[in-house]
């Protein structure tokens, strides 16, 4: 027993020159991201957090009164119940477009699988902006390339696309999509080709089908993968703010200004000036958006496996 | 884990008090007292406005003026967040603006903000007068003048005079008439329209005329919001009739629909830029089709709207030379005939310029069907804009196109969607601070 913990110390103490030289160098790797950490990402929240307790009268210690404000806000429930909505729709659209089309080019690999790649790649290639642009010209019958059919559903103008709240959850839910998807598969294809040949091999000589193989095998294993695209695609969904901003700019203001809560928060600090209300919302996402976060991480054990 | 969580106290901790000492200090309201008396003046105008500062530069060439051209997109909501900036940081105000939208000044003269200067003292009484007391009226805040007009927009009656001669009808004056010849119409001449209710200006087109109060100011942020009255319901019961008819159009103003819609408009009423931006430029409207007459009333209230038109505003964090130059600049690009009639393309607000601004602008051009009658017209409209529709924080119009457009997009009625456009403009007044009376 003695002789078999001897030489495990021993290794041990060797190893720590090196675990030293590793640490030193992980630091400077890993520095620059964590000052930019600091200086984008903690201190405006760390900021916000103060913020949201300051009064936007006098100046001085306000207590939850901004919370309050917040809460009690015509729009609060409504924007939440947007961006709820669109998740509803979005999310799995996402999840089961994103991975569906990676496993039907995993399972064509070659030539023909990697071409598709590049053609649902495609439309993420082009950067959020131009996207949108895009699709505001497929919007609007006027000057629309599917104009026959908006005219077979006897839409006019976009105003009369948008008029419909459920109607914008979709324009919205197709517009991030196409966004996103090109690149989110380029992720899940890469996951699926960590899937070893010798696991695919033996599930085959079991007797897999190739249903099964997608289903049993495949899918298991990328699970990770998976819960990374909907923890980053649930972040950016409900913070959601440039894309109704946009499509409210072209409908002619037919959308509320204050569709999702960030544009709610936008309201509170450029327009009515009240930033402590601004910040106390912006609290708020943080902490859903964050716990959310934990639990997706914690349920697809994604840090532990990847 | 205990090394990591100091290490972590380390750095958070001297951020906090950072952050907290930011906080504090940036909170306080900041003391205008200091204001800049030297260099060169700061203009802020839209892509419209920069002939303007042109010609003012040529005037003026010992003044050296800094321009600056920012989005005019209506409603551009960033302007007001940097003001909120400069008056944390105590620098960066422009010296004169040119508002993009209207509903900007009430932000700009509020004690909040406190941007405008008072220009009760400052402006010479021979410009004040120049003004008709409906064109200044928007200028007037608290009993002070806090900007300075730039264009007149008053509503007079756009129709097609070549249909109205070929139809045999008679131009209406007043609202009742308005809704009987679009009755005739609809049943006369099915397909054609009478007037456009979509996005854009439309509460102004028709509801600030006919006296409707959704934001009237009874008090310092006090507003008083009630659409059941009179003032209001008559409007949407008249629109509401045209609607069944099908003779109002809900496309928006300035949506791409608007131009299929306008080659069947036999009337509206129309601000007075319409007549060249409009019908001429946007619709295409040929020549010697088109012509305004007076605006359209009810009976016993001899009031009309208003769709826009400028404001100028300058700066309170001014004084000495730099105060005198911007007060030369607004005075030029308000006044001067060398700005207002010989590069201005809208009807100048400043009484005086109006003759001449007629003369070139419409008793000269080839496009209106009847030149005279549409001058006599404009001169009639600045006088009759009513006072009591005031610019608030919230604005009615945009409010509209949130609320009533969806609805009519929908098919619902002006009067199913009315308690939700009450209940709307009393959340966002209250949004913005004001306490309400309904």
């Amino acid at each position: 027993m003695a002789a078999a913990v001897q030489p495990k110390n021993s290794t041990r103490l060797l190893k720590r020159p090196r675990r030293a030289r590793q640490s030193g160098h992980t630091l400077l790797l890993v520095g620059p991201y964590f000052i930019a950490l600091l200086l984008v990402g903690a201190l405006p929240a760390v900021y916000a957090l103060i913020q949201s307790f300051i009064s936007p009268l006098g100046g001085g210690f306000a207590g939850l009164l901004n919370y309050q404000t917040v809460l009690t806000n015509f729009r609060f429930i409504a924007s939440f119940g947007n961006v709820g909505l669109l998740l509803l729709v979005w999310l799995p659209m996402m999840v089961v477009g994103v991975v569906g089309l990676a496993l039907l080019i995993d399972a064509a690999r070659g030539r023909f699988g990697k071409f598709m790649l590049f053609i649902y790649y495609l439309p993420g290639a082009l950067a959020g902006m131009t996207n949108f642009m895009l699709w505001l010209l497929i919007l609007d019958p006027n000057v629309s390339p599917i104009r026959f059919l908006w005219n077979a559903t006897g839409q006019t103008s976009i105003d009369g696309i948008l008029a419909s709240p459920m109607h914008v959850v979709w324009v919205l839910a197709a517009m991030l999509f196409y966004q996103g998807a090109g690149s989110w598969l380029l992720i899940i294809y890469g996951g699926l080709n960590s899937v070893s040949d010798e696991v695919i091999e033996a599930a085959r000589i079991d007797g897999c089908s190739a249903w099964q193989m997608a289903w049993r095998v495949k899918l298991p294993i990328i699970a990770p993968w998976i819960g990374y695209l909907v923890l980053m695609n649930f972040a950016y969904g409900f913070q959601i703010f440039l894309e109704p901003q946009v499509l409210a700019t072209a409908a002619q203001g037919i959308l509320s200004p204050q569709w999702s809560p960030n544009q709610l928060s936008y309201t509170y600090a450029y327009e009515v000036g009240n930033t402590g209300a601004a910040a106390a919302l912006s609290v708020i996402l943080l902490v859903i958006t964050l716990a959310l976060g934990v639990l997706i991480i914690t349920k697809t054990g994604m840090l532990e496996r990847s | 884990m205990r090394l990591k969580m100091s290490a972590l106290l380390g750095v958070v901790m001297p951020m906090l008090l950072l952050v907290a000492g930011c906080g504090s200090g940036s909170s306080t309201p900041s003391a205008n007292t200091k204001t800049v008396q030297a260099g060169p003046l700061q203009v802020w105008v839209d892509a419209p406005r920069v002939s303007a500062v042109k010609a003012f530069e040529k005037a003026y060439p010992k003044i050296k003026v800094q321009m600056n051209i920012i989005n005019d997109n209506i409603g551009n909501d960033a302007l007001r967040g940097k003001f909120e900036l400069f008056n944390k940081s105590g620098s960066g105000w422009p010296d004169v603006i040119f508002f993009p939208t209207n509903s900007d000044i009430s932000w700009a003269s509020s004690s909040q903000i406190g941007y405008t200067a008072n220009l009760t003292n400052l402006v010479p009484k021979s410009i004040q007068n120049g003004y008709a007391p409906a064109a200044i009226a928007a200028c007037k805040v608290g009993g002070k003048l806090v900007c300075l007009r730039n264009d007149d927009a008053a509503d007079v009656l756009w129709y097609n005079a070549k249909l109205f001669k070929e139809w045999g009808y008679t131009p209406p004056k007043t609202w009742p008439q308005y809704e009987a010849l679009g009755l005739k119409i609809a049943k006369q001449h099915p397909g054609y329209y009478v007037g456009i209710i979509g996005s854009d200006y439309t509460f102004d087109r028709y509801f600030w005329g006919s006296g409707c109060p959704a934001n009237q100011l009874v008090g310092a942020n006090k507003v008083k919001i009630d659409l059941t009255s009179p003032n209001c319901t008559r409007m949407v019961n008249l629109l509401d009739t045209l609607l069944k008819a099908k003779v109002v159009s809900t496309v928006g103003l300035f949506s791409s629909q608007s131009k299929a819609v306008a080659q069947k408009l036999v009337m509206t009423p129309g601000a007075t830029w319409y007549g060249e931006f409009e019908f001429k430029d946007a619709w295409n409207i040929p020549a010697g089709q088109i012509t305004s007459t007076t605006p359209l009333t009810w009976p016993g209230f001899p009031y009309t709207g208003d769709e826009g038109g400028g404001l100028w505003g300058m700066s309170s964090h001014i004084s000495g030379k730099m105060q005198q130059n911007a007060l030369k600049f607004i005075e030029f690009v308000t006044t001067n005939p060398k700005n207002q009639v010989a590069l201005a393309p809208t009807f100048p607000a400043y009484g005086p310029d109006d003759n001449a601004w007629l003369q070139k602008n419409v008793l000269s051009s080839n496009y209106f069907a009847d030149p005279a009658q549409v001058a006599a017209s404009f001169k009639q409209a600045i006088k009759m804009v009513w006072t009591g529709h005031p610019y608030t924080q919230f604005d009615p119009d945009g409010i509209w196109d949130t609320t009533v457009v969806p609805a009519l997009e929908q098919g619902k009625t002006l009067a199913q969607v009315w308690p939700t456009y009450q209940k709307d403009l009393v959340n966002y007044a209250q949004l913005y601070g004001y306490s309400v009376t309904q």
